[in-house]
This record gives C-alpha cells, sequence and structure tokens, in this order.
C-alpha cells in the first residue's frame, strides 16, 4: 500500500520514472487493488489544491458541454418536449455568457490569429512524402533469410526471387513458404509462381509457397490486397484471410481489404467471380459485387460496389466519390504515415481524383478546396478543421 | 445575477438541490478547475478530462435532490467521479502494458508472431517513433518485425553479430515503446457512457460506468 501511495503520488506529480511506471502499471492494473487504489485517489484529491491560474477558456468551454449534455440527457430521460424547452429557457443566463465570450474570442481572433487560420503555406510546412515501393522479403524454413527489399539492387534476389523497379517475381523449383511484408507508406507487387499478381498496399502482408504443387492454390494475407489470378479450373486460388475467412477464386481480379481498424472485411470483385467462406456462411459475388463481412461472421452483399473507389490505389490513385473525410484520411495515414486528430466535425460527401504520388500537402489542399475543411500538419500528426 | 460570498457552499448546495441554476453555475466555477487539474493529472488526456468533468458536473445536477443532504461536498464530489477516474487510469495503465509486451515480443530472440491491432492502432505514432531510431536499429527492427528472423538470421544479412542485433532491437523496442506510451490512445478503447440516472437508493449505489 506505501508503494503503491508512492509510486501513484510520483505519477501524479510527474516525477515517475520508467521503471516505476511499469511497477505502477502492473499494481493498478490488477483488479485487487482496486479498493487500494481508490484510497490513494481520494488522498491526491484532498490535498489537491490546484493552485495557478484557471483557463477562463475551459472553464466556458467545459460549462457548454455540461449544458449540452444536460439538454440532450433531458431529452433521453426526463421525456418531454416541453420540459427540455423550459431547461434550455432556464439556461438562457448561460446562453448569454457564452456570447460575451464568443465576443471575446472574435477580440482575441483579432489579435492572435488562430493556428487554423494560418497560410496554407505555413500551415503546411511539415510536409510529408508519399509512400512508394518497398518491402520486406522473408523466405522461411531452417536456413531462412530476410531482404529489405528498398535498399537491395533489381535482379535475383535470396536466390529464389528476381527483383524490378516495384515488383518482386517468384523464379525457382524448389518448394518453401515465403511471405512478402509492407511498412506503414510502403506498397509492393508480387509475381507468384503461376504468374497471379499480387498488389500489396501499405501495412500488409502476403505469406505464399514459392511453387504450388497441391491440389489448391493457397495464400494468406493481412491489410489489404488485390489479386489479378491467373484462372485453373483444377487448382482453384484460395485466399485466407487473418479471421480464418476463405476466399475462392472462380477466374477473377478482386481486392480484399481486411484492415483491423476497418468496420469490416470488404471483398470486392473487379472481374470474374469468387466465392467467400467463413464457418458460418457463404456467399458468391460476381464482377462489380462487394461483401462486407462483420466481426461476427455475418456476410452482406453489395451488388453495385463503387469499384473504382476501392481498387484506385493499386492503380496508384486517391479516388473518392461522396466519402467522408474519415474515410479519406484513414486510408491516406497508411500511405503518409501520420495520425489524425478532429477538432470539428465535417460534413460529408467529398470527391477526389488524384496521384498517390503527390506529398500530402496536395492531398489536403485539394479537401480544402471545397471550403468545407482546414488542416494543420504537425509532427506527423494532422488536426482537422472546420 | 445573484453573487455567493466564498464560504456559503452549504447554501449554494441548498439551492443547487431546488434547481436555482446560477447557484449551480456558482458551484461550477468553484469546483471546476481544481477538478480538471486533478483528473489531468490522473489521465493524462486533457481532451477526455474536460470530458469526464463535464460528466461529473451533469450527474451533479440531475441528481441536485441529494445535494439537500450532503454534509461535506468535497468528498461528495470526489465519489462521484472515482469509479470513472479509476477506470481510465486503469485502462490506460493496460494499454501501456498491452504495448510493452509487444515491443518486447518482437525484439525477443526467435520467431514471433506479434500480430495486434497496435499496428493498426498506431499507425501514425509508429512512423513518429521509427524517427527515432538510428538506421541500424531501424533496420534491425524491420527486419525482426517484418521478417520474423532469429538475431543470427538477421546479422547474416547485415553483417553484424547475435549479439549486436540483439542490443541494437532492445534499444529500438525501449525506444518505441517510450514513444508510444507518451501517445497512449485511450479514445478508441474507451467508450463512454455519459451518464447513469440516480437511483433511489443512493450516491453510492448510482453507477458511472465506462
Amino acid at each position: 500500500m506505501q508503494r503503491l501511495t508512492d509510486l501513484l503520488q510520483a505519477y501524479y506529480q510527474g516525477t515517475i520514472s520508467e521503471a516505476e511506471m511499469t511497477e505502477l502499471a502492473e499494481l493498478v492494473a490488477d483488479p485487487g487493488q482496486e479498493q487500494a487504489v481508490k484510497e490513494v485517489l481520494q488522498g491526491l484529491w484532498e490535498h489537491e489544491r490546484a493552485e495557478g491560474p484557471a483557463d477562463t477558456r475551459a472553464n466556458e468551454r467545459i460549462f457548454a458541454m455540461v449544458t449540452e449534455k444536460i439538454r440532450s440527457g433531458s431529452e433521453e430521460r426526463i421525456v418531454t418536449p416541453a420540459h427540455r424547452v423550459h431547461f434550455i429557457r432556464r439556461f438562457r443566463w448561460a446562453a448569454a455568457a457564452i456570447f460575451i465570450l464568443a465576443l471575446a474570442g472574435v477580440w482575441m481572433l483579432i489579435r492572435q490569429p488562430k493556428i487554423q487560420d494560418q497560410s496554407q503555406a505555413m500551415r503546411f510546412k511539415n510536409d510529408l512524402p508519399p509512400g512508394r515501393s518497398g518491402a520486406v522479403l522473408t523466405l522461411e524454413g531452417k536456413d531462412g533469410k530476410s531482404i529489405l527489399l528498398d535498399t537491395a539492387a533489381n535482379g535475383s534476389v535470396l536466390g529464389h526471387f528476381v527483383k524490378g523497379d516495384s515488383s518482386v517475381s517468384v523464379q525457382t523449383t524448389t518448394v518453401q513458404y515465403a511471405s512478402l511484408s509492407t511498412p506503414v507508406a510502403h506498397t509492393e507487387k508480387l509475381r507468384l509462381a503461376d504468374g497471379t499478381i499480387v498488389y500489396l498496399n501499405a501495412n500488409s502482408s502476403v505469406r505464399f509457397p514459392t511453387v504450388f504443387n497441391g491440389t489448391d492454390r493457397m495464400v494468406e494475407i493481412t491489410g489489404e490486397a488485390y489479386f489479378e489470378v491467373v484462372h485453373n479450373g483444377k487448382m482453384p486460388f484460395r485466399v485466407k484471410l487473418p479471421n480464418g475467412t476463405v476466399v475462392e477464386d472462380i477466374g477473377t481480379e478482386f481486392n480484399i481489404n481486411t484492415y483491423a481498424n476497418e468496420a469490416t472485411i470488404n471483398t470486392t470483385v473487379a472481374e470474374g467471380s469468387v466465392q467467400v467462406s467463413n464457418a458460418k456462411n457463404q456467399a458468391v459475388l460476381k464482377a462489380g459485387m462487394q461483401a462486407k463481412e462483420t466481426a461476427a461472421g455475418t456476410i452482406s452483399v453489395n451488388n453495385d460496389a463503387d469499384l473504382l473507389s476501392v481498387t484506385a490505389w493499386k492503380d496508384g490513385r486517391f479516388y473518392y466519390d461522396g466519402a467522408t473525410i474519415e474515410t479519406i484520411l484513414q486510408q491516406a495515414a497508411r500511405w503518409y504515415g501520420f495520425e489524425v486528430e478532429y477538432k470539428d466535425k465535417v460534413p460529408d460527401g467529398f470527391v477526389v481524383k488524384l496521384p498517390r504520388t503527390v506529398p500530402l500537402s496536395e492531398l489536403l489542399k485539394a479537401l480544402e478546396g471545397t471550403g468545407q475543411v482546414r488542416f494543420t500538419i504537425e509532427n506527423k500528426k494532422i488536426t482537422v478543421y472546420k | 445575477m445573484k453573487t455567493y460570498p466564498p464560504d456559503s457552499v452549504p447554501g449554494l448546495l441548498q439551492e443547487v438541490a431546488r434547481g436555482d441554476e446560477a447557484a449551480f453555475r456558482a458551484l461550477y466555477d468553484r469546483y471546476q478547475h481544481r477538478l480538471l487539474v486533478y483528473i489531468t493529472r490522473i489521465t493524462r488526456q486533457p481532451e477526455m478530462a474536460e470530458e469526464i468533468v463535464a460528466d461529473i458536473f451533469v450527474k451533479l445536477w440531475f441528481q441536485r435532490e441529494k445535494l439537500e443532504e450532503v454534509q461535506n461536498f468535497d468528498t461528495y464530489l470526489f465519489v462521484i467521479s472515482r469509479n470513472h477516474t479509476y477506470s481510465v487510469l486503469r485502462k490506460l495503465m493496460i494499454e501501456r502494458q498491452r504495448i510493452e509486451a509487444w515491443s518486447e515480443r518482437i525484439s525477443a530472440e526467435g520467431e514471433t508472431d506479434a500480430r495486434e491491432n497496435i499496428d493498426e492502432l498506431y499507425a501514425g505514432e509508429l512512423a513518429g517513433a521509427m524517427d527515432t531510431l538510428t538506421d541500424l536499429q531501424r533496420k534491425v527492427w524491420d527486419l525482426k518485425k517484418h521478417g520474423k528472423l532469429t538475431y543470427r538470421q538477421i546479422g547474416e544479412q547485415i553483417g553484424i553479430s547475435p549479439e549486436t542485433v540483439k542490443k541494437h532491437l532492445e534499444a529500438a523496442s525501449r525506444k518505441i515503446q517510450a514513444y508510444l506510451t507518451q501517445h497512449i490512445r485511450l479514445a478508441q478503447i474507451l467508450i463512454l457512457v455519459p451518464l447513469e440516472m440516480a437511483t433511489a437508493s443512493g450516491m453510492h449505489h448510482s453507477a458511472y460506468f465506462i
């Protein structure tokens, strides 16, 4: 208990060391310590004198949240609309206070421009370059080897592959497993032993045999990949996804997006058809159709998928037709390697057509051109303003 | 608008209990700053701290009738915020452990499958973390992580000894851990349920979940 008190106190005062932090994490993570932790928290509260000036803007901002939450809370829980109106009327004085604060804010604005009102050149001075081709190629097995394709010379690599400018091909008669893995902001194109081409998007991987000699051609992926399969009715091409679902080609080109931070796993067919199967469900898709699989295994099929948007990445383009800013930035984040913070809610419906080879600032300038959104770039972090 | 003398908290509580908004605002003004300082120091997430403070005052308002019987408002304010504060602190610590375990697993000897959503959740921060590494640290980290190789295999690949590989990997792991744990993302892990209405059974039973 004394140790917990000391550690929490150091944490509270910001003087804790990395080693102590690890120790504290262990204690606090233990549910058995709940009571003890809460007691220390109470002690810290009782001793907090909150010296230093209060931030009046934070004070107003938080109170505005309080009134808003009370208003929407009263909607759900206190039910009658009359009550709600009544509440707003009773808070008129608060609204007046916020109005006065807004006036003060305008004055502050004139004195000191807000960050999102700085010139575009200032806001984008920490620009990020676009992603490029590159990946780690690994040969599995006892004498396994890996190579960073970014820096390797073109030509024979690892004895069983040939590297080109932005692609790598399998060239061997030896049967073994290999994998190709792209970090954030990298893509790579892979030609398999059967001539099938796999485009690998950023932060993705594919594991494959160097020679296909069984009854089927099975590969495994994570992240996002686009397949141009050389059809062979006697030896079906199958893709195993991280959740165990199998996508089987019936003569075809298709895209699979399995990124864990997307809501669903999406399989989209550009040509031919595929069959998507998990333990519970299966669906057959034809060209132009998209299957969305939820974590629970439900598969829903959209007959009229937006193919151009889905496959634009493998053609080196950004293409969106009425997308949300969240969708666009989530995908761009993997390509440029940044994080996003949303300061304001931005309306939906962005239409974007741009090559992926532009620096980040070009994409952001295009989005700002709509007049709906503004950005700043700092330390590989984008902040989004209205 | 009425003004309140500094020693009038008991009187304020009575007025808030009767539904007086001006008294509520005065009570808010008196405690908001201290509560925000406290919650920010514990959660280390300034934006989330503001949200939590707002939720606490919303809860106070909806349970205002109870203020009539409150003897020690200081303690009462702590009690209605403690479950929330504790949960956030605990989740923060658990996330920290998850990041540590992940980076240690990657840098450990032997083949490892470190597939976790940390890569996805922290894609942007990882790019920043990579910038803190030296070229050699970065190279061994990439080969270990994406290539799933042994120290010996990596050493042969870039012409250094397995011991040196180990040294560089551990340094890379420490730097990445330090960077990510300073950028813990709670907003994506926590789903805040803003408020449970007070129950007749009294304040100790009114849950405040996250």
